[in-house]
């Protein structure tokens, strides 16, 4: 489990993210939605450890994720975000193939064959050679699923994975988040993408001006008319 | 014209020798020193106090002209250090140095201009310091940066005629010794320039055919 205790982070003296708690459970997708500017990237950010937290702790299975060395905070989170920031001057398979040489020291062949086998996984396996650019937004955000998937993380985190997606796209997206789920991994998600979230249906937390208002696991807390999750996701 | 170029060649051959010796010498000093400088002064390696000064040492190189920078290396820093180098040893370093402000200022340039997702891919990644901009910022800063440094190169080669200055043989002043000895300028200029755009031109080929094996397919 992942866990977020008290998690405080200020930008100049704004208070981006006001004493946040939370929890994501393995084999569930936890969304975390908002309006824009609600601190649902921030948060995501931090988790991955691309921002430096204030105050608070994140512990992923009661150890704290700041102890972690940068490789092995990479093996327990995987992050893809919102821009999928995919290496242009390398092909589909090296952009995969490479963090398995240099972060877990597989050999060339074998760190290929393992991109290969999470490529073929997410239908990518026939761009393997091809440069990210000649891809669509859809395709090159199953390239960077399958980047952060091959350091075979327990989290894998998503930053607003559906704002260049088309509904198909959204539709296989949530099949592969689902896939993912099922296979044991803790899935963490920010989006203010109504229909992606109708589709999810799992644990949902609502953020505004940097503060949890509200949290709901749909799968099995009751419908409640007034709860605001629910007038958010129009359920 | 041939008999000048029979009689000038040997001469002309040397001081072009020496003029690839001292370009070839200040390259490797503006390329090494630039690329480093520039990467220290990078903004995601800042803050750090060497990256401030080397902000001072590429501000002074770059607002003092070559000529007077080699002036002082030649005939005021032996004094300070107590030994003198040889002329070729001092203009090598003068250039270089000089040079190296400039290369410097666009591998700089360069990777400020990459997206700062590339770092943070590689930061959640779990890549080192290194190995990110070994593997992913600079091969990517140097498709851009190929075209500027050919250029650098390019003047650096032609800054070698500023060495003359200070009495190195290189390929001008062995061209301005011809002309003194048989007062005949016209061959003289002509053959000397002719060497340089032979020379700025495997250049330029070279740089040209760097950018190709750098080129990758963007949008």
């Amino acid at each position: 489990m992942l866990a977020g205790k008290n998690i405080s982070f200020n930008y100049d003296n704004n208070c981006v993210l006001n004493t946040i708690s939370f929890q994501a459970q393995p084999q569930r997708i936890t969304c975390f939605i908002g309006k824009s500017g609600a601190g649902k990237s921030t948060l995501l950010r931090c988790i991955a450890g691309l921002e430096k937290i204030n105050a608070g702790l994140f512990l992923f299975d009661q150890n704290s994720l700041a102890e972690l060395s940068p490789q092995a905070r990479a093996q327990t989170i995987g992050f893809v975000a919102q821009q999928f920031n995919l290496f242009p001057h390398m092909t589909v398979l090296q952009n995969c193939a490479q963090p398995l040489q240099l972060v877990l020291g597989l050999e060339q062949k074998q760190a290929e064959t393992k991109a290969l086998c999470i490529l073929a996984s997410l239908g990518m396996e026939a761009y393997a050679n091809v440069y990210p650019a000649t891809l669509s937004g859809g395709q090159q955000q199953r390239v960077a699923i399958a980047r952060a998937l091959g350091l075979d993380p327990a989290v894998l985190i998503l930053d607003e994975p559906t704002s260049a997606l088309d509904p198909e796209n959204t539709r296989i997206l949530v099949e592969v988040l689902q896939q993912c789920a099922q296979n044991g991994k803790i899935v963490i998600v920010s989006s203010q993408d109504i229909a992606f979230l109708k589709l999810i249906r799992d644990w949902v937390y609502l953020l505004e001006d940097g503060k949890i208002v509200e949290s709901l696991d749909i799968q099995k807390d009751p419908i409640d008319r007034k709860s605001c999750i629910q007038e958010f996701l129009r359920l | 014209m041939f008999e000048f170029l029979y009689e000038a060649a040997p001469l002309l051959m040397r001081g072009a020798a020496l003029t690839l010796y001292l370009w070839l010498g200040s390259a490797i000093l503006s390329l090494s020193l630039g690329i480093v400088s520039g990467i220290v002064r990078s903004k995601q390696w800042r803050p750090n106090l060497l990256a401030y000064i080397l902000d001072v040492i590429t501000f002074v190189l770059r607002g003092i002209p070559f000529y007077v920078q080699l002036l002082i290396a030649y005939f005021v820093v032996p004094n300070l250090l107590g030994f003198a180098p040889s002329a070729e040893t001092t203009s090598i370093i003068a250039l270089g140095l000089c040079s190296a402000a400039y290369t410097s200022q666009t591998v700089r340039g360069c990777i400020d201009a990459l997206p700062l997702g590339q770092w943070e891919a590689c930061a959640v990644l779990g890549y080192s310091r290194y190995q990110t901009l070994r593997f992913v910022i600079l091969p990517q800063a140097m498709r851009t940066m190929l075209p500027t440094l050919t250029n650098e190169l390019d003047q650096l080669l032609k800054s070698t005629t500023i060495i003359s200055s200070i009495g190195v043989l290189e390929l001008t002043r062995v061209g301005m010794n011809i002309i003194a000895r048989d007062m005949k300028p016209l061959p003289a200029y002509l053959t000397i320039a002719a060497i340089y755009l032979i020379i700025s031109s495997l250049l330029q080929l070279l740089g040209q055919t760097c950018e190709r094996k750098a080129a990758y397919v963007s949008r």
